[in-house]
């Protein structure tokens, strides 16, 4: 392979582990921030959180 | 077919998970947060698992949803894919993933409906014993007055939600 063949296939490597780590990023959740908020409120509102030390 | 192999190839992970036993399914760590697997129940559907800290330092919300499209995820979803016993005991092995990184978290789950919040009561019932091995489970209830209160796991109620942490070694 030369020199310019490998840079290539390195960049195409960097390039497709970034678009990787941009996933969950840009991933769109439906009913997740629903969820977590009522999950939130739940947890807040526990009245013996020590039991769970 | 060609689910199954996007599913695999999705890149490098750090952690597969493969259960030769076929109890589980074999799971795909995406990041320390994220977790997928196929439920090949009635239909092939990619399903997400997510640990999101809470409010609350030290709690975190596990979330299950299913991938509709690249990128769209939704956890309102009521597959019914016919697999829920195999769907929880691979939620129970995310759960020990995710715990063995973040041994001090304590993690909150319920389901999305009230049948499947029954449905995960039942189950725990049957096999929480295997649980207590690793974990302390606790039952979320939420009184009349609106309050909501924990208590160490007891098959002879039914619970609006559960709390599970790792127990110290």
């Amino acid at each position: 392979m030369s020199i310019a063949s490998k840079k290539t296939a390195e960049n195409k490597a960097d390039s497709r582990e970034r678009s990787q780590k941009k996933v969950a990023a840009t991933d769109r959740n439906i009913g997740l921030s629903e969820k977590i908020e009522e999950a939130n409120l739940l947890i807040k509102k526990l009245n013996n959180p020590g039991l769970l030390k | 077919m060609n689910l199954i192999f996007s599913f695999i190839s999705k890149g490098n992970h750090p952690y597969i998970y493969v259960d030769m036993e076929n109890h589980t399914y074999s799971v795909l760590q995406i990041d320390t947060h994220i977790f997928e697997f196929l439920s090949a129940g009635k239909k092939p559907i990619i399903k997400r698992i997510l640990f999101t800290e809470m409010d609350t330092p030290g709690f975190y919300n596990l979330a299950l949803g299913s991938i509709i499209r690249n990128g769209i995820i939704d956890y309102r979803d009521e597959s019914n894919n016919g697999d829920i016993i195999r769907i929880f005991s691979t939620i129970v092995i995310c759960i020990k993933i995710f715990t063995e990184r973040f041994p001090e978290c304590i993690i909150f789950f319920k389901g999305n409906t009230e049948q499947k919040t029954r449905v995960y009561n039942e189950i725990l019932r049957k096999y929480y014993i295997d649980f207590l091995t690793e974990f302390a489970i606790f039952g979320v209830s939420i009184t009349d007055e609106n309050i909501t209160t924990a208590e160490e796991f007891s098959v002879s109620k039914t619970y609006s939600g559960f709390l599970v942490k790792r127990k110290t070694k």
